[in-house]
């Protein structure tokens, strides 16, 4: 069973069709990249996984129950957490107590508890500390831990709000270009937290992502739109041959000469270097999933501490 | 290659907060001479102590919409008004005692806004600005003309009780409110709710995402000021022991709203000082035309108002909490910031990472 499953979803907008029965699954444990050129209905989609949209048809599962008419935050307390492309933290507040907002629904005590200042809920408050603080240094963050976001750069941002989808304690993590701002070297390392995050804290993965190497490198499967339907799907090595994929982002006219254009780097404009790109190597026992058997997930499903400690609130 | 996404600053000094002698000895001539000058001056003083306390309290409910729940209201005269008239209703009419007159009026003010809460949840911006402007507007042709409950163009009496008939030791009385809901907002803040209601304004999609549930945190937020403003009110009615329909116009609603902003939106000390200043401000302008012998200072009141809010909404948006914020800091028991441009919270030097 996925843990998500998105079938026959379409999004319209007026006369424009967003998302025209889109189908696909996530599994659990998996790292799942959708990838298309701009305007696919990318992130349309993802307002439809969450619930910011009301779809127009289809339907969208999770763990086996049907949220399709469930509110935002209703999905957000059944673990599907998203980030965002303009950023989803709270402005004009520092990084730590973004964090302790995200942890909003593992928050025990009840809202007239906290404004009446029961003496609970400051005990309450300082586990929530406790556990940012533990979240930063998971995500090797902690040295903005005091800075007010507005101050940080958009690349540090972006970071910041992994780390704050992550006290939120998700599933599953809806990215929406988590790469955007970030440098090549940085988006390597972002690959690395990634499958870190897989294999230490146990969250599946649902990712827009333009950057074509960090997509290969880290996803186990990817699903393609374009105007707003799914073009193709497959393993990430298939999906970068793909005549159709290749025509997609770089117009008709390329798909002729795709025996060129083999290498990752038929992203859109921004990749600078060309052909011959490395990619970093893989974490030492690293097993993409759908190539591989599907079964039982081989990383070590020991928790982090950082993250499981309230996992029992839910 | 070595650098990491998001490289650690290298050590950062951590801030101890003291208490040192310094600081008490300010603290407590600041909460001394408050203590004190209600029972320094003359009744008439401790009256309009009294009023800046209340308009103080004010202050806070239009905070906690316009700063930190992002909303607007430019109908908070009949939050007010609603307070004001169901505590002289229930006191006279009634004949309920005044610590549970006031507690109701709250309620009632708190219901009241839980009606715009819902409207909140439709529309936003301006048009919200405009619908509670009209919700104003309303309230005071229908409900304050009510000539049952609001005793018409006459008003209705709200006389206090004994204990309190003195205008200095009712003034100790709304201090003590005002102590309160200080506290109350304090723990608000620091708290899920507040959280909630900041996320909220920042951005609503980011707030669902984090699990928030806007329909109840926008419906609280008003809820909340409703409560406080209808405090206010009650407060109000026994300052002025008779209750007048035609206090409550729309020009007081413009003045909270000024008196918020001059104070500085989402700051909690800023706005209370924004708003006994403007509470203060006809005074003192009475003050000088009686030494000047010229009637026509009081009209500077609207300039200098207009003045105030142009100078905080292009130069300083933080209002009142801006400008003291190095003050505050300090008092609060960190290192004074020097040398700070700007809002005293930000960085002075960025420290980066080899």
């Amino acid at each position: 069973m996925s843990l998500l499953e998105v079938r026959e979803v379409t999004k319209r907008f007026g006369g424009i069709t967003a998302n025209a029965d889109v189908t696909l699954d996530v599994g659990e444990w998996e790292i799942v990249g959708l990838i298309g050129p701009n305007g696919a209905g990318k992130t349309t989609l993802f307002n439809c996984i969450t619930g910011v949209y009301p779809i127009n048809s289809g339907r969208v599962g999770f763990r086996g129950r049907d949220i399709t008419t469930m509110k935002t935050h209703e999905r957000a307390g059944l673990g599907i957490g998203r980030s965002f492309q303009n950023l989803g933290l709270v402005r004009g507040t520092t990084v730590l107590q973004n964090l302790i907002t995200a942890q909003h629904m593992t928050t025990e005590y009840s809202v007239l508890e906290g404004v009446l200042g029961v003496p609970a809920t400051f005990t309450a408050e300082r586990e929530l500390v406790k556990r940012a603080d533990r979240i930063l240094e998971f995500t090797n963050l902690t040295g903005f831990r005091n800075d007010v976001i507005d101050d940080l750069s958009y690349g540090v941002l972006k970071n910041i709000e992994l780390a704050a989808v992550l006290a939120t304690d998700p599933q599953l993590i809806l990215l929406d270009e988590p790469s955007s701002g970030l440098s090549p070297t940085e988006s390597d390392e972002l690959g690395n937290v990634l499958l870190r995050l897989r294999e230490e804290i146990g969250v599946t993965i649902l990712m827009i992502e333009h950057h074509v190497p960090l997509v290969v490198r880290v996803c186990d499967y990817v699903y393609v739109l374009n105007f707003g339907n799914l073009l193709t799907e497959g393993p990430p090595h298939e999906i970068q041959k793909h005549p159709e994929v290749i025509a997609a982002y770089l117009g008709g006219a390329a798909a002729s000469d795709s025996d060129d254009e083999e290498s990752p780097d038929s992203d859109d404009e921004e990749s600078p270097d060309s052909d011959d790109e490395e990619l970093p190597a893989l974490p030492p026992g690293y097993v993409p999933f759908r190539a591989g058997p599907r079964a039982a997930p081989t990383p070590k499903l020991k928790k982090k501490t950082s993250t499981s400690k309230k996992k029992g609130a839910r | 290659m070595a650098q990491a996404v998001a490289a650690p600053p290298a050590s950062r000094p951590v801030v101890t907060r003291r208490l040192t002698p310094s600081r008490i000895i300010v603290l407590g001539i600041i909460a001394g001479g408050v203590l004190v000058y209600p029972k320094l001056g003359s009744g008439v003083a401790a009256d309009r102590f009294t009023l800046a306390v209340i308009y103080a309290i004010v202050g806070l409910s239009v905070n906690i919409l316009m700063g930190y729940a992002g909303q607007i209201s430019l109908g908070h005269q009949a939050f007010v008004g609603v307070g004001a008239f169901s505590a002289a209703y229930l006191t006279t009419k009634g004949g309920l005692p005044i610590v549970l007159s006031v507690p109701l009026a709250a309620l009632i003010g708190g219901l009241i806004a839980a009606l715009l809460g819902l409207v909140a949840l439709r529309i936003q911006g301006l048009y919200l600005a405009l619908i509670t402007l009209a919700y104003g507007a309303v309230a005071e042709r229908t409900i304050f003309g009510i000539r049952e409950l609001t005793g018409g163009g006459g008003g209705m009496p709200a006389l206090r009780p004994e204990f309190f008939t003195s205008d200095a030791s009712y003034s100790y009385v709304c201090l003590a409110v005002l102590a309160l809901l200080v506290f109350v907002d304090w723990r608000m803040l620091r708290s899920k709710f507040g959280r909630a209601l900041l996320a909220l304004k920042s951005n609503e999609n980011v707030a669902a995402s984090f699990g928030m549930n806007l329909v109840f945190y926008k419906v609280g937020a008003f809820v909340m000021a409703g409560i406080v403003a209808g405090l206010a009110g009650g407060l109000l009615a026994f300052r002025e022991q008779h209750v007048v329909s035609a206090d409550f116009t729309f020009t007081l609603a413009l003045t909270f709203v000024i008196m918020t902003v001059i104070g500085g939106l989402g700051n909690r000390t800023g706005v209370i000082l924004g708003s006994a200043f403007t509470a203060y401000l006809p005074f003192i302008l009475n003050k000088i035309s009686d030494w000047t012998g010229s009637s026509r200072v009081i009209v500077l009141r609207i300039a200098i108002t207009a003045i105030l809010l142009l100078l905080t909404l292009t130069k300083t948006p933080g209002g009142i909490g801006q400008q003291i914020h190095p003050l505050t800091e300090w008092l609060s028991g960190k290192p004074f910031p020097r040398h700070n441009k700007g809002h005293g919270r930000k960085r002075k030097v960025k420290t980066e990472a080899a």
